[in-house]
């Protein structure tokens, strides 16, 4: 599958967006998906289509970890439980979504935003700490150079 | 090796000590910290002006119950000491016996 252009939206324009793609025959709500970008930034996208998926159109909205984004429920009632999981995962608030009940989980800090560290993580001191041939007690001359994903507050088993 | 199996075939890692630098680059990119590497190091005051320091592998373990097969240990590695081997990991009733030491 071809996936079309990802517009990017202001948030006053997401729900007219919404509606403008639905009058023009993207009746089909197919999903609404949240990335957590890292820095505070969650990239949220929708994916809408015609009933016989010969026309798409994607829609990126970014919202920063405080700010709310207007539920697109009165567009498409499809979008609630879409929302709803993106909340729950998340932790995206959709202004005007009423029924933002936990799907799953409610895991604070939400288990898909980066901050949340997995319970092996915290408990097991990264192995890549090791510096081959120092002296155990010694302090290290350097410190080790991070690699993506990997949080500094990880790095000695959550204790510093 | 199973008759017929792909060369390139995800089966487990095979670690060649001979090239392995001890450098940690595979453990520091391993995205589920499943390596795990000790090495000595070992002083001759007598090769060279200031003598020379040699790091020698002596655990290099790579635990299965944990590893996903993504081979980023494998693309990183600068003196390629690690590979392919198209032999699977036995199975086994605990996944804590699945860390392997390949030295």
């Amino acid at each position: 599958m071809i996936l079309p252009e990802t517009t990017t939206v202001a948030a006053d324009e997401w729900v007219s967006q919404h509606r403008y793609l639905r009058d023009s025959g993207l009746r089909f709500f197919d999903l609404l998906v949240a990335v957590d970008l890292g820095d505070q930034v969650t990239e949220v996208v929708t994916h809408v289509m015609s009933a016989d998926a010969t026309r798409r159109a994607m829609s990126r909205i970014e919202v920063r970890r405080e700010e709310r984004i207007p539920s697109l429920v009165e567009v498409f009632p499809a979008a609630a439980w879409h929302e709803r999981e993106a909340h729950d995962e998340n932790g995206v608030e959709f202004a005007g979504n009423g029924d933002l009940r936990v799907l799953i989980t409610a895991a604070d800090p939400p288990p898909l935003q980066r901050s949340a560290a997995l319970e092996p993580r915290v408990d097991k001191a990264w192995p890549g700490l090791y510096e081959p041939g120092a002296v155990s007690g010694a302090t290290r001359r350097r410190r080790p150079k991070p690699v993506p994903g990997v949080n500094e507050e990880w790095i000695n088993g959550g204790r510093q | 090796m199973t008759a017929g199996a792909p060369r390139r075939r995800r089966g487990s890692i095979e670690l060649d000590a001979a090239k392995c630098t001890s450098c940690m680059i595979c453990v520091r990119e391993c995205p589920v910290w499943c390596i795990e590497l000790v090495a000595d190091k070992t002083h001759d005051p007598n090769a060279g002006p200031r003598g020379r320091s040699t790091l020698e592998l002596t655990d290099f373990r790579i635990d299965y119950g944990l590893c996903m097969d993504c081979g980023i240990c494998i693309d990183v590695c600068p003196t390629d000491a690690l590979a392919w081997l198209p032999v699977s990991v036995s199975s086994a009733a605990a996944a804590s016996t699945l860390n392997t030491d390949l030295v």
